[in-house]
C-alpha cells in the first residue's frame, strides 16, 4: 500500500457523493422544468381564452351598434376581420347570418298554460320540404319527439328506447333547443341537411328566416306554393331596390305586404289564407349570427372556436354560447 | 525486509485524515439529504399548484362550452347546495359523423374533494367519475351573477353567469368562472 493509493479512495468517494448530488439536482430541476412547461401551458391556453373572449366581445359590440343603428344584424359596415394580440397571436374572423334557415323551434310555440304545443303552420312547411325533397317525413317526428315533453314518440313507442334503437346513447332534450350542435343528435337530420346544406337550423329567439338570405332553392323549399321557376324569379326581384309591383320612383319598403304583391303576380293568383300564414314567419332582417374564430398563435399552432349571436326579447345582442376553441378542427 | 522501509501513517495523520474526510462526505450527505427535503416540499407544492391549476382549466372549459336552455326540465347549467354543480355543454365526438355533441358534466364538492363525473347527454348514470383534486381544506361554489339570458322555469332554479370557486376559509382563495362567456 502506498500514499498515492489511499488518496485515491478519498477522490473517488467524493467524485462518486458529487456525481449523486449532481444527478439528484439535475433529475430534480428536471422534474420542475415539467412542471413548469406543464404550468406554462396551461398559463398559454388561459391567455388563449382570454383573447378570443376579447374579440367576442368586440363582435357583440359591433353586432349591438348594427342592430341599434339599423334594426338588422346583417349590415355591411365595416367590422375589422383580422386581429393582432399583444401575444403576437393572429385572430380572423368570419361572421354570417344564421337565420337562412329552417329553425326547428318555430315548430312549437308556448300555450297560456306555459306548455309547448306544434304549429301546425310551421309543421306543414316542414312537411312540405319532406315532400318536395322526395324524403321520408319521420326527421320531423324525430325532431318532435326532441323538442316535445312526451316520454313517448309519435309511435306510441318510449322515446329513449326509440333513441337506443337508432344507435343513439342520449335521451331527448325536452325543451326548445338551443345549439346547431345538438341537431346532429337528432335521429335523420345529418342526412337531411346533407341534401341542403344547412336547411335545417336552431335559434333560440328569433323564430324567422331571412328571406332576403335565401338562395333560390331555399326559397322554393321554405316557401310550398313556390315553384323552382318562381323561386329564381322572385329571388331576382328582391335584389333590386324596386320592385316591379310596388310603387314607381321610389325604392321598395321591403315589408310582407310588398313581397306577398310580387308572389301573387309570378303565380298569377292570390294567395290563399293557410298561404298567407306561412308568410307570417318570413323577415326581412337578420336577428341571428354566427361566428367562426381562427386563433394562430405565435408559434403557428391554429385553433378554431365558434360562437352564436342572437338578439334578445329585449332587442339586445346576446353571445347564447360558444365552442371551442379546439386544435385544427375544421368548422 | 526492514520496518524502516514502509513510508506509512503515524496515528495523529490518519485521525486528522479520517475527521476532514468524516466531515467533507458528512457535509455532502447533509447537502443530498436537504436537496431531497427541498425537492420533495417543492414537489409537493408544484403538485398542488399543478391539480389547482388542471381543476381550474378544467372548469373553466366545461363552463365555457356550456350551453343555455333547458334539459329535461332542470337547467341546463345548475348550481345546488354549493357543492353541486352540472353543467351541459358541447363536447368534440372523434371519428364519427357528429362533429359536436352535447354531454351533462357534474361537479362535487365531497370533504375538500372535488370530483367531475360524464354522463350521456339527459341520463343520470355515470360513465366515469374521477377525482379531479383532493384540496384538504374546505371548499366551495358561490354563485355570484344570475343569467338573464333564459327566464328559469321554477323560482327555485337560478343559473349561474358568474360563479366562483372558494377554498377555505383561511388564506381563502377565490377562482372566479363566466358562464358560457356571457354575463
Amino acid at each position: 500500500m502506498t500514499n498515492q493509493k489511499q488518496n485515491g479512495y478519498v477522490f473517488i468517494t467524493v467524485a462518486v457523493i458529487i456525481t449523486i448530488l449532481i444527478s439528484s439536482l439535475t433529475i430534480a430541476i428536471s422534474n420542475q422544468n415539467k412542471n413548469i412547461d406543464l404550468i406554462q401551458f396551461y398559463e398559454n391556453s388561459n391567455v388563449m381564452e382570454e383573447e378570443i373572449s376579447a374579440i367576442e366581445l368586440v363582435i357583440t359590440e359591433y353586432l349591438n351598434s348594427n342592430f341599434k343603428n339599423y334594426n338588422d344584424l346583417l349590415v355591411n359596415s365595416s367590422f375589422q376581420t383580422s386581429y393582432e394580440t399583444p401575444t403576437n397571436a393572429k385572430i380572423s374572423v368570419k361572421i354570417k347570418p344564421n337565420d337562412s334557415c329552417f329553425n326547428i323551434n318555430s315548430l312549437f310555440y308556448k300555450n297560456s298554460s306555459n306548455n309547448l304545443e306544434v304549429n301546425r303552420v310551421e309543421f306543414e312547411r316542414l312537411n312540405s320540404i319532406t315532400k318536395k325533397l322526395k324524403i321520408n317525413n319521420d326527421v320531423i317526428y324525430s325532431i318532435q319527439d326532441w323538442i316535445d315533453t312526451d316520454n313517448v314518440n309519435n309511435q306510441n313507442l318510449e322515446e329513449r328506447l326509440s333513441l337506443k334503437s337508432n344507435g343513439f346513447t342520449w335521451l331527448p332534450r325536452n325543451y326548445l333547443a338551443v345549439s346547431n350542435s345538438e341537431l346532429y343528435m337528432i335521429p335523420g337530420i345529418i342526412k337531411f341537411n346533407e341534401i341542403v346544406g344547412d336547411l335545417l337550423c336552431v335559434n333560440l329567439y328569433n323564430f324567422k328566416f331571412n328571406v332576403l338570405n335565401l338562395n333560390s332553392k331555399k326559397l322554393y323549399l321554405l316557401l310550398p306554393f313556390l315553384s323552382e321557376k318562381n323561386a329564381e324569379d322572385l329571388l331576382e326581384i328582391l335584389k333590386k331596390d324596386i320592385w316591379p309591383n310596388s310603387k314607381d320612383n321610389s325604392k321598395t319598403i321591403k315589408n310582407i305586404s310588398n313581397f306577398q304583391k310580387e308572389v301573387e303576380y309570378l303565380l298569377r293568383r292570390p294567395l290563399l289564407l293557410k298561404e298567407k300564414k306561412l308568410l307570417d314567419n318570413v323577415s326581412f332582417v337578420s336577428r341571428s349570427m354566427y361566428a367562426e374564430i381562427l386563433y394562430e398563435n405565435n408559434l403557428g399552432e391554429q385553433y378554431t372556436s365558434s360562437s352564436k349571436y342572437e338578439v334578445d326579447s329585449e332587442n339586445i345582442v346576446k353571445l347564447i354560447y360558444r365552442n371551442g376553441p379546439f386544435k385544427e378542427i375544421p368548422m | 525486509m526492514s520496518f524502516k522501509n514502509f513510508g506509512g501513517f503515524s496515528l495523529i495523520e490518519l485521525i486528522i485524515s479520517i475527521s476532514i474526510s468524516s466531515i467533507i462526505v458528512g457535509v455532502l450527505f447533509s447537502i443530498l439529504t436537504n436537496i431531497n427535503i427541498i425537492e420533495k416540499t417543492v414537489f409537493k407544492k408544484s403538485h398542488e399548484t399543478i391539480n389547482t391549476v388542471y381543476a381550474y382549466n378544467l372548469l373553466k372549459n366545461d363552463l365555457s362550452n356550456s350551453l343555455p336552455g333547458i334539459v329535461n326540465g332542470e337547467l341546463s347549467v345548475k348550481l345546488k347546495n354549493q357543492n353541486e354543480l352540472t353543467i351541459n355543454r358541447i363536447s368534440l365526438v372523434q371519428n364519427s359523423d357528429l362533429k359536436f355533441k352535447i354531454i351533462k358534466v357534474t361537479w362535487n364538492i365531497e370533504n375538500g374533494k372535488l370530483y367531475r363525473s360524464i354522463y350521456e347527454f339527459g341520463h343520470d348514470k355515470k360513465s366515469n367519475e374521477q377525482l379531479i383534486h383532493d384540496f384538504q381544506r374546505e371548499i366551495n361554489f358561490k354563485l355570484e351573477k344570475e343569467s338573464n339570458l333564459l327566464t328559469a322555469i321554477k323560482s327555485d332554479q337560478k343559473s349561474p353567469s358568474l360563479l366562483s370557486l372558494i377554498l377555505g376559509p383561511k388564506n381563502q382563495e377565490i377562482y372566479t368562472f363566466k358562464v358560457g362567456n356571457n354575463l
